[in-house]
């Protein structure tokens, strides 16, 4: 299935796109959209861990499921230090 | 409550009258402004982007955080986006209650907590080029920040 995943600041940067389709298998989680997202653009491998991935305006761990219907978005490091 | 994305100039005014309130009698307030200078280079102006509906969203949830840790339900904040210039008000915070300790606080835990969760990315304009400032990733099976990092991509 295809899923639409909102892009900002770097990951819009470096994709060039507000928002990317990506295939995904059926019942796919975030751990299988890094995969499709890793091999469209290879750019994402090297610091995948540092992005992380929100389902529905919540950060979301590797096992969430998404669906096509989800509202999809790829969060790079936010600007506030972690102090 | 306000917790707001906005592309216009932040009004301290607007954010502590909005707390105004007979009860209330220790208002503290936060005003986060673009600086010259940023990890000893000279910046020129900044650049905010956010996720606007999940930013206000996380807002939010700061604030549920503040009543349930400082018992402060009178909050006000607002984070602008867009170009910015030195100077410009990027961030305003405003905590009311009825003594100041707790407005004091719930007013730090907010610029703190904003910074750690809430989607907004800052790029700096300086003598050096243009960088993102990352300065914490967010571990999304926590939703809580990863090991500090401030680095610049």
């Amino acid at each position: 299935m295809k899923v639409r995943v909102k892009c900002f600041a770097w990951a819009k940067e470096v994709t060039g796109e507000d928002e990317i389709d990506l295939e995904v298998p059926e019942s796919a989680t975030v751990a299988d959209l890094r995969n499709s997202l890793a091999e469209r653009f290879p750019v994402f491998s090297g610091r995948m861990e540092s992005i992380a991935v929100s389902v529905n305006q919540e950060f979301a761990g590797e096992g969430t499921p998404v669906d096509a219907g989800d509202e999809l978005a790829l969060i790079p490091p936010i600007s506030g230090g972690c102090a | 409550m306000i917790c707001r994305i906005t592309d216009s100039a932040i009004d301290m005014d607007e954010l502590t009258d909005s707390l105004d309130s007979p009860e209330l009698g220790g208002l503290c307030t936060f005003v986060g402004k673009v600086r010259n200078h940023s990890a000893g280079q000279g910046v020129t102006h900044l650049e905010y982007h956010a996720y606007p509906e999940m930013a206000e969203k996380k807002m939010r949830q700061v604030a549920e955080e503040i009543e349930e840790r400082f018992g402060v339900a009178h909050l006000a904040m607002a984070h602008r986006v867009g170009t910015l210039a030195i100077g410009d008000i990027a961030v305003g915070i405003a905590a009311a209650s009825a003594h100041r300790d707790a407005a004091f606080k719930a007013c730090r835990y907010a610029i703190d907590r904003i910074k750690q969760i809430v989607p907004i990315w800052k790029k700096e304009y300086g003598e050096d080029g243009v960088a993102w400032v990352e300065g914490c990733a967010v571990d999304a099976e926590t939703a809580e920040p990863q090991k500090a990092q401030n680095q610049r991509v």
